[in-house]
């Protein structure tokens, strides 16, 4: 199931944020007159258009392993957030419809027609990462119901299971994230058609192109920044088992300190270097502050040590992709020459990769660090698998398929973004 | 009526949807095998549109609306078909493959091995969710008794019939005479074989198969030999392939309401696993909401489909 997960959490992240870029895209050529803005939006939604279809069929996959695989889950939450998942697929089928529409209308609306054909696709694919989001916030902060006789939920309130403690902050995070990433992987790509092309008139309207996505991928960044610290402060209220385990913090303890970097081995995390107070900082703006370990919890509840590479493979990654955008904005503004050398430029395609690294690890900090359970403190996961052995087979073959998928859907991707990419957009 | 029936009227005519749209693609990938040029590789690639996505929407929205509805026997059901539903996921996946290998080679017509796995992976998605239907209502896999088999070789000829119907249709001025051929073949074998499984049915001693929606899907099954004579006659193939659309559309739902009381025979009653009182009527009526939106998209859609693109901005 992670396989799936991690596969298509790649496409969620198109999915969500590029609509979003497209349409303003296209609004900023409308409202500048600019045409070549509208016609890279329109390169940009050749590419929406592939990664759609395979996320469509990868979150296809997901929805019916949920049902399969994991029955007892589904059984547990279906009555207190079921709807969230119906409504998750009605936005899907509004984004599915107007992106039809969106392609076909290109030449025959006017472009502020056209434009407004785009409202509905973002709002279809954030809303539908909204409610299924939500889901998630469910599994972490479970609220709006009580246990029957049965082990059941009963008395379900949908509205309090829904809005949860973690609602508000992981919506925000995950969205944002989802923004900054793709962002940076498009400052990627051009970054990369940058190097590659040789003609001027090419490279000078991509070096336009790269330096807008670097400020849409820095503002991003900083704001994802800003939530990320806010979503430490909601971990050590809400959650403290994940923030514990993420530091390797066994006691409570004041004066708590940020581990950065080291070896998770059994119950401790080795060789990293440990600032002093600084995750009491992080978790309460107070230097001083108690932050709760893993020893409140009962040694069959905690969650593994690993989450550790996650979290700092996620705090790494972000320092970067906020970093490598404002040097090359700075240098762009200082030293035009030195933000387009060849250094600069593979920084830059880096950080299309570690946006997509940084989403990734967040999930899994978020997915691995609620373990062993999957409706904290209700369901483990354990008990949430199929008792059917078939289950064993699909864990082999959907790796290689995924594999497949991404090998061809990159291939389409390059030759769409290098034909198009300059074609379209630049004569 | 009652919400539980709403609720099974709902999630079967779902799967219904899913059944006949997913028919509409394997219409494409059987036309990919025809060898062609330029033009038929040209007209083929513009059904390859995002709206076909919605088709996986009907499967999720069919799949996650029967485990909201019916949460009580999300357990038992699950482990029943998860084998052949498992097949169905893993040709769900390599017809996405065909798909953007299709995207790659824009003018790959003809008999090649992708555009074979295109065809064989389109029609065993909606055939293992038929596997996944004929257990719950015989209480066995289709493979281990004669009403599975024959309900199984009915829903091959039936998808086929459609999807040929429906490619000779949107291709009625090439004259796809083997085409045709086909079709009328795959339709005459549906009719027979939906007879055999009506045959087998009657000599069972079970209640359900002789309820009035069972009865139903009879008479619907008889006039499919009517429909193909008229067709014949006719000329008029949009009549065949609207009806095979219908009865796939309404099979499922006049099926599973035969199967009442039960959910999955013999154990699992329907009363029993219906689970969704907290908020049945509502997401119902939720869902009934959002339609007009979904309804205007597909009448833009449908009105950009058909104009030329000269002369309408």
């Amino acid at each position: 199931m992670g396989d799936s997960l991690g596969f298509h959490l790649i496409f969620i992240i198109f999915g969500v944020a590029l609509p979003l870029l497209i349409s303003g895209l296209e609004l900023y050529g409308i409202v500048t007159h600019r045409p070549r803005a509208r016609a890279l939006a329109r390169t940009w939604s050749k590419a929406l258009v592939i990664l759609f279809i395979v996320g469509a069929v990868s979150g296809t996959i997901i929805s019916m392993q949920f049902n399969l695989f994991w029955p007892r889950f589904m059984e547990f939450v279906t009555k207190p957030v079921g709807i969230a998942f119906a409504l998750e697929g009605t936005m899907f089928m509004i984004e599915a419809v107007f992106l039809s529409v969106y392609m076909l209308s290109w030449d025959r609306f006017k472009p502020i027609y056209h434009w407004l054909c785009s409202i509905p696709i973002w709002v279809g694919s954030i809303g539908s990462a909204i409610f299924i989001t939500s889901v998630n916030t469910f599994m972490n902060q479970p609220q709006g119901f009580t246990i029957g006789a049965d082990g059941q939920p009963t008395n379900i309130n949908v509205w309090k299971a829904l809005i949860n403690p973690a609602t508000a902050t992981q919506l925000s995070h995950s969205i944002m994230a989802y923004i900054c990433a793709c962002a940076l992987v498009f400052m990627a790509v051009y970054a990369w058609l940058y190097m590659k092309k040789q003609h001027v008139q090419d490279r000078s309207w991509m070096g336009n192109v790269i330096v807008g996505l670097a400020i849409v991928g820095l503002l991003s960044g900083i704001a994802v920044a800003g939530l990320g610290d806010r979503s430490g402060k909601y971990l050590a209220t809400h959650e403290p088992y994940k923030l514990a385990a993420a530091e390797g913090l066994m006691e409570t303890q004041k004066n708590a300190p940020l581990v950065v970097g080291g070896i998770v081995q059994g119950d401790q995390i080795k060789y990293g270097i440990k600032i002093p107070s600084l995750l009491s900082f992080l978790a309460a703006n107070d230097f001083g502050a108690e932050v709760k370990g893993l020893n409140e919890y009962p040694k069959y509840t905690r969650p593994s040590l690993v989450v550790h590479y996650f979290f700092d493979g996620m705090v790494a990654a972000g320092m970067l992709i906020v970093g490598f955008p404002l040097i090359f904005l700075g240098l762009y503004f200082w030293r035009k020459k030195w933000a387009f050398s060849k250094p600069m430029l593979y920084a830059l395609v880096a950080c299309g990769l570690l946006g997509v690294l940084a989403t990734e690890f967040g999930w899994l900090l978020t997915e691995l660090g609620r373990q062993p359970y999957v409706v904290y403190g209700y369901l483990t996961t354990a008990e949430a698998l199929t008792n059917n052995d078939a289950v064993i087979r699909y864990g082999f073959i959907f790796p290689l398929m995924y594999l497949a998928l991404i090998t061809l859907g990159v291939a389409i991707l390059r030759r769409t973004m290098n034909h198009n990419g300059v074609t379209n957009a630049s004569h | 009526m009652p919400v539980i029936n709403i609720a099974l009227f709902l999630v079967m005519l779902l799967f219904g949807c899913y059944a006949s749209l997913s028919a509409f693609e394997l219409s494409i990938a059987l036309l990919k095998l025809l060898p062609g040029n330029a033009k038929l590789a040209d007209k083929n690639k513009q059904y390859f549109t995002p709206i076909w996505e919605i088709t996986n929407v009907f499967l999720v929205f069919g799949f996650t609306s029967f485990v909201v509805f019916f949460n009580r026997a999300v357990v038992p059901i699950s482990e029943l078909v998860l084998t052949v539903l498992g097949v169905g996921l893993t040709a769900l996946l390599i017809r996405a493959a065909v798909v953007l290998y299709g995207y790659y080679y824009k003018n790959s017509q003809g008999i090649t091995t992708a555009n074979i796995l295109f065809v064989l992976s389109s029609i065993t998605v909606p055939l293992s969710f038929t596997a996944a239907g004929i257990t719950l209502l015989t209480g066995k896999q289709f493979y281990c008794n004669n009403m599975g088999w024959s309900l199984i070789l009915t829903s091959v000829a039936g998808l086929l019939t459609l999807a040929t119907s429906f490619a000779l249709y949107i291709h009625r001025k090439d004259q796809h005479i083997f085409l045709y051929q086909i079709c009328m073949f795959v339709a005459l074998m549906y009719s027979i074989l939906a007879a055999v499984t009506i045959q087998i049915s009657t000599h069972s001693v079970d209640d359900r198969l002789i309820s009035w929606p069972f009865l139903f899907w009879s008479g619907l099954v008889i006039l499919s030999f009517i429909t193909i004579a008229l067709t014949v006659l006719y000329k008029k193939l949009q009549m065949l392939w609207m009806y095979f659309a219908l009865l796939t559309l309404v099979t499922p739902v006049l099926l599973a309401f035969s199967n009442v009381p039960y959910l999955a025979f013999p154990n699992l009653q329907i009363q029993p696993s219906y689970g969704a009182e907290a908020y049945g009527a509502a997401a119902i009526i939720g869902l009934a909401a959002i339609f007009p939106i979904i309804a205007l998209g597909f009448f833009l859609f449908t009105r950009l489909y058909f104009i030329s693109a000269k002369g309408k901005r």
